[in-house]
């Protein structure tokens, strides 16, 4: 887990806490946490971006609650509490998806349920929202969500493109393109994610050390 | 440190270097390919020789390319201790000639009419993945070729499972898909209305036509380039195996236990599992047996392993052929087999010189010892880890709450947990409140679009039951949310036809379909798949595939003389050969899925439309009131 809080300081401007989900302590690409959902229903952009997008309104919505609820909570039965939280919020969500589209409700399928136990939610309610206040909370809920949905459309769209040619389901590579099937299908997830993971690596050796100290990074 | 103590103890001395090297045997096991692969030009032409050439020239490049980044990594890695069984593999060089034979071995296993950018990408992935970054010449867990070959049949299951007639002028031209670009799909569609050289076991599972043995023996059939001739296969292990360059008894054991298993289950389930000499002359279990699983680094070391190694693959194939969804398992055989040696290497040791029995010495100790190691460290550092935990609810309880006895604690635990699930649930109730009807229209929309899609014409749906006295009703609102059987009519309210719900076992997974029928022409109109997870690009075509869905309109589902049951049952034929009404054209290369809604249509076709045509009268009228 990243231990990027530092509770006491005041902090007005919480863009450090944004940048940190969407770049440095990005959930998917520098912290590999929630590989279940990644790597299942992100076989098009449009999956991709919903489970991402309802992921994101979890954790946000989850690390406000805890952060308004910290010092109502106690301590022993915390993680009952999150998880109560997380899982009633999820499945509001499972209700509003099938109310918008029973389609793309069939296409994440059960994964929608799981988000109950992506570790991503439960480790920012924990790590950092139980600690901090729900200005801050939010700032990091939306910037790991955000790094969250960023990381899923860079893989869904890869996927769908080379799997299928197409892109938000619009041909891009013409009627005699040939798909590479096994994109679509979990080992293309395996594959795609080490190409971005390999990126990422290389993009941060190159460019963030100029920028900060980097933290917390294990 | 322990590790070498290990290796040197397993494999006790004294040992006689035979003055083979990698480099011989290499040399020898390319020497005894070389037969099959000339019938393999023979046989299929041209295309063929650009594959072998394809395949081993992306192996050799691959293997350039990567060793010697690889092979310095795996030296520098002390723990590995791999690098001492093979020194003489110094980096970057193509000499022991271990890519070529498994470039050649790759290049037999697909089918001659592969795309060569195709051929590379495969050749390449087994080298670079299969073999080097899984561990290296020597520690590679599968086998390479197979490796390359898997990846082709995941990345391209159509162009690796279709078996187009190899063309009249093979020695001068290439098949029409041999040069297609990279990227994009063969120039000709491949060979719809030809004659389609199907391999003998796609022919006998999904046709019921059994080959000639002679045939089989010689080669003269379809299938992958280097596979099909029996003979000349054989020829090249015996070679082999009279160098003591591979050991016969794995292609033994494996040939004896597919020729029993098939001549078991053959008289068991006639027609289901084909016989013995079938078995063996078929698809690629001889070149798999002869020279894929006998493949010296990824077999057992004993020949008591070596032995359940090659009985376990060849039930493997039995099994993965008579039941699976594909006609060829020896692949997948091999490789699951490949995934066991290391089990069978630990479970069966060789005996140790001057010792009576076998594996009854350290390895097994010093592996429980560091076990034990682990667990009591793991076993200290539990209640460490929970220690803070509990010790931080005095202090914390303190700062929290005023004066900490425990009565009003646990209460005001259990108040605030209550009062958060209350809210919770609340939240849930009312989400749940405000989606309901939404949800409810969106599924009877999704009905009515799917059973009018199924009925051309229809403009409205209405649910219908089965009434207790046998005759059918229009459904009420609570039935209709779970009736199977609709009924459509026109703007004229005439009856266009009835649309029924039905589910099978596909390619992947159930698939469930809805089909609309017309009592009138007593055929089935058109289909929509409800669900399904079949192959993206493949198994998915039964939607989209314009000479599938041409299937229907008039399939016919006449009800014959006696009135319980069907004229002609539903088959499904080959692309294109579709002559009568009731019969229904595949897809190439998604043949399971085709097969499997064919079947699907034909029992629920037999069940219901002889009850459902001699009630067709409860349909004729629309019923009043209207609920789309």
């Amino acid at each position: 887990m990243s231990v990027t809080e530092t509770s006491g300081e005041p902090a007005p401007v919480s863009t450090d806490e944004f940048v940190n989900g969407l770049w440095k302590q990005n959930p998917v690409f520098v912290q590999a946490l929630g590989m279940c959902s990644v790597l299942a229903v992100s076989n098009t952009a449009v999956n991709a971006l919903a489970m991402g997008l309802a992921t994101m309104t979890v954790l946000v919505l989850s690390n406000l609650a805890v952060s308004l609820l910290r010092n109502q909570i106690p301590r022993e039965v915390r993680i009952v509490t999150y998880i109560l939280i997380i899982a009633s919020l999820v499945t509001i969500i499972d209700r509003l998806i099938q109310a918008i589209s029973i389609d793309l409700h069939r296409a994440l399928g059960a994964f929608i349920s799981l988000i109950v136990v992506n570790c991503i939610i439960l480790g920012r309610a924990e790590g950092f929202a139980s600690t901090n206040g729900p200005w801050r909370s939010l700032c990091d809920a939306l910037g790991m969500g955000l790094g969250f949905v960023l990381a899923l459309f860079c893989l869904g769209a890869v996927r769908e493109v080379v799997g299928s040619g197409s892109l938000f389901g619009i041909q891009l590579l013409g009627e005699r393109y040939q798909g590479w099937t096994v994109m679509l299908l979990p080992p293309g997830g395996f594959f795609v994610l080490a190409g971005w993971l390999i990126l990422f690596r290389f993009l941060g050796s190159r460019f963030a050390a100029p920028f900060s100290r980097r933290r917390g990074a294990t | 440190m322990t590790t070498l103590t290990r290796t040197l103890l397993i494999r006790s001395s004294p040992h006689v270097h035979s003055g083979a090297s990698v480099d011989t045997i290499m040399r020898h096991v390319a020497l005894a390919l070389l037969p099959a692969c000339g019938f393999a030009v023979f046989h299929f032409g041209l295309s063929a020789l650009a594959i072998l050439l394809t395949a081993c020239l992306a192996c050799l490049l691959a293997e350039r390319g990567l060793t010697p980044q690889l092979v310095t990594a795996r030296r520098s890695d002390v723990s590995s201790g791999t690098s001492l069984r093979f020194p003489s593999s110094s980096p970057g060089r193509l000499g022991d000639g271990s890519a070529l034979v498994t470039g050649l071995l790759y290049g037999m296993t697909l089918p001659p009419s592969l795309p060569l950018w195709m051929v590379a990408v495969g050749g390449f992935f087994g080298v670079a993945i299969g073999k080097w970054l899984l561990g290296g010449l020597g520690s590679n867990p599968f086998n390479p070729a197979l490796v390359g070959r898997a990846f082709l049949q995941a990345a391209f299951p159509a162009a690796m499972t279709s078996w187009p007639a190899t063309p009249e002028n093979r020695w001068v031209a290439f098949h029409p898909s041999t040069l297609a670009w990279p990227l994009t799909q063969p120039n000709a569609p491949i060979a719809t209305d030809g004659v389609t050289a199907a391999t003998p076991l796609a022919g006998y599972k999904f046709a019921g036509q059994v080959t000639e043995t002679a045939d089989l023996l010689w080669g003269t059939i379809g299938g992958s380039v280097g596979e099909t001739s029996a003979v000349l296969i054989l020829i090249g292990g015996l070679y082999l195996a009279v160098r003591r360059m591979l050991d016969w008894r794995i292609p033994a054991t494996i040939l004896l236990t597919v020729t029993a298993l098939s001549g078991l289950f053959s008289g068991l389930i006639p027609g289901r599992c084909p016989g013995p000499l079938f078995m063996l002359g078929s698809g690629g279990l001889m070149l798999g047996a002869v020279f894929m699983a006998t493949d010296m680094v990824t077999s057992p070391i004993t020949h008591r392993g070596r032995l359940l190694f090659a009985v376990l693959i060849g039930l493997l194939v039995v099994v993965i052929r008579v039941w699976g969804g594909m006609p060829e398992g020896v692949m997948y055989a091999i490789l699951l087999g490949n995934a066991t040696v290391p089990l069978i290497d630990r479970a069966i040791r060789p005996t140790i010189y001057g010792a009576r029995s076998p594996g009854k010495l350290p390895p097994l100790e010093t592996a429980s010892k560091t076990a034990s190691a682990t667990r009591s460290a793991g076993a200290d550092s539990a209640p460490r880890g929970e220690r803070p935990m509990v010790a931080a609810l005095p202090s914390e309880s303190g700062s929290q709450s005023p004066v900490g006895s425990a009565g009003p604690r646990i209460a005001r635990v259990y108040g605030v947990v209550l009062t958060i699930g209350i809210l919770c649930s609340l939240g849930i109730v009312a989400a749940d409140r405000w989606t309901e009807p939404i949800i409810a229209r969106k599924r009877a929309e999704y009905r009515r679009q799917a059973v009018l899609a199924v009925l051309p014409g229809a403009v409205r749906s209405v649910a219908f039951r089965r009434s207790s006295d046998g005759t059918f009703a229009p459904a009420d609102a609570a039935e209709a949310n779970s009736a199977e059987l609709f009924a459509g009519y026109d703007a004229g309210g005439r009856l266009v036809g009835l649309a029924l719900e039905t589910e099978g076992q596909g390619y992947q997974d159930r698939i469930r379909l809805l089909y609309g029928y017309s009592p009138d022409s007593q055929a089935i109109l058109a289909i929509r798949i409800l669900e399904s997870r079949e192959t993206p690009g493949l198994g998915d075509r039964v939607e989209t595939d314009p000479a599938f869905q041409a299937n229907f309109g008039n399939l016919d589902v006449r009800v014959g003389a006696d009135g319980e049951s069907i004229a002609n049952p539903i088959v499904l034929v080959g692309a294109g050969q579709r002559t009568n009404a009731w019969e229904m054209d595949g897809i190439t290369g998604a043949t399971v899925t085709c097969r499997a809604v064919a079947t699907m249509l034909r029992d629920s076709a037999e069940a219901r439309v002889p009850e459902l045509f001699s009630r067709r009268g409860d349909f004729t009228a629309p019923p009043e009131e209207v609920a789309p």
